[in-house]
């Protein structure tokens, strides 16, 4: 036996573990312990990329497969976001399910993500240090979603009712719905933003069974709307504006 | 946007990922050009399948494309990156079809203790692998090079490998992070282009 096997926890860091991860040899839990203490130390992150880029080297650089037109068309097919001025990316109905359902693979995604928090911060320009005064503060978990976080907006039905509400939390920015009505299979609720001439679509929601769905807030961003479209969405917003509300930044 | 077609020939990856988020499709065709290859390399060689390497490498595009925030430029490299989301997506793959495997063999009441043939297999794997990886790979310890080609192309479990190659699994760990450091040293302290 090699005296490593004690050594490794000894200085802190999983580092026995860290290798296996990299490798995607360890099993359910013993992924998600090292993904937990990846979280909070930098130093396990620049050895995990470290081990990554020598397992990376061993891959050889083929031609590029022939998929790029099924690619292509899956990214078609998802994309709504309007292809000028400051395009965002559409959140598809499905990536909430996907993060929830992909295990440690989703771990892994979401480790990434919190790991590129401060880099993430800079593209959306939301989150850090947005404050709320009249929103509150969200707590807990929502669909394996954590809804821990700042409401940096509240949106509202036409009667001043509020049915979502976006927090900021570590992992980007989530839209919790809270008391739209579930839609029918056929139809699915989009948010917009509503700043400009033309509204500019900042993802779909799903039919309202989905109570947490990741997203990203562009900076510019003001003013929301939610309308009810055909399933899949739509280029600009066709169906009636169920919510609306405004994003609350720091004075 | 990319404004010129040309612009994302030229531009540096992390540039490409920017522009990936602003919902450009030319940026991420030009990520695709550039890396595909490596992912469709990994995503075969672990699944051993072409259809399901087919899904691994669609999969990993289409999630560059939905979720680009995920890759971090400050941490590492695109292309290690994009390797790192194939190889997990194509072990899962590996161990979802196995553990069917491991269920009809329970079921069947078969195989007391097979012996350990990982020796066989990492040999295989090996020889399949291009000349320029193996004959890095062979500079390492033989016992930390099986280990490792077993997990990391076989796409085992330690445990698993351990199994395989008839070892404790402490001692499986053991090498295969010594042998990973010891990749590591010769790409960074060699200088060996692998």
């Amino acid at each position: 036996m090699s005296p490593v096997t004690g050594r490794q926890r000894s200085e802190g860091h999983p580092l026995d573990d860290l290798a296996l991860y990299a490798l995607d040899a360890l099993e359910g839990d013993e992924a998600e312990e090292v993904e937990a203490h990846l979280a909070d130390c930098a130093s396990c992150r620049r050895e995990l990329a470290a081990h990554e880029e020598a397992l990376g080297a061993l891959v050889e650089d083929g031609p590029p497969p022939e998929l790029w037109v099924a690619v292509e068309s899956e990214i078609r097919a998802g994309d709504v976001a309007p292809m000028n001025g400051t395009a965002v990316h559409p959140v598809p109905p499905n990536v909430a399910h996907l993060d929830r359902s992909a295990g440690r693979r989703g771990m892994r995604r979401r480790l990434a993500l919190l790991a590129a928090a401060a880099a993430a911060v800079a593209v959306v320009g939301v989150g850090v240090g947005t404050q709320l005064d009249n929103g509150g503060t969200g707590s807990g978990t929502l669909a394996g979603v954590s809804t821990d976080g700042p409401t940096v907006a509240v949106l509202a039905d036409a009667h001043g009712a509020g049915v979502a509400r976006i927090v900021a939390n570590d992992d980007g920015d989530v839209l919790v719905l809270e008391g739209l009505p579930a839609l029918s299979a056929q139809r699915e609720y989009q948010l917009w933003s509503v700043d400009g001439a033309s509204p500019q679509s900042l993802g779909l929601l799903g039919d309202g069974h989905d109570e947490a769905v990741p997203l990203s807030l562009p900076a510019s961003t003001a003013k929301l709307a939610i309308s009810e479209e055909p399933a899949g969405g739509s280029p600009a917003p066709t169906g009636p504006v169920v919510a609306s509300g405004d994003v609350v930044r720091p004075a | 946007m990319t404004s010129h077609p040309e612009a994302a020939a030229s531009a540096s990856d992390p540039d490409l990922v920017a522009a990936v988020a602003r919902g450009d499709e030319r940026a991420v065709a030009e990520v695709y050009r550039r890396y595909s290859g490596a992912v469709w390399a990994v995503a075969q060689r672990v699944c051993g399948d072409r259809a399901a390497a087919e899904d691994v490498c669609q999969t990993v595009f289409v999630d560059l494309w939905r979720r680009p925030e995920r890759f971090d430029p400050q941490r590492g490299k695109l292309r290690s990156w994009l390797v790192a989301q194939a190889h997990a997506r194509a072990v899962d793959v590996v161990r979802s079809e196995t553990a069917r495997q491991r269920r009809q063999e329970r079921a069947a009441r078969l195989a007391p203790t097979p012996p350990p043939s990982g020796d066989v297999e990492a040999a295989s794997l090996l020889a399949s692998l291009a000349d320029h990886v193996r004959r890095a790979l062979d500079r390492l310890a033989a016992d930390d090079r099986d280990a490792i080609v077993l997990a990391y192309f076989g796409g085992h479990s330690y445990r698993e490998t351990a199994a395989l190659l008839g070892a404790p699994e402490g001692t499986v760990k053991s090498r295969i992070r010594r042998g990973l450091e010891g990749l590591r040293r010769l790409l960074e302290a060699e200088g060996v282009t692998l």
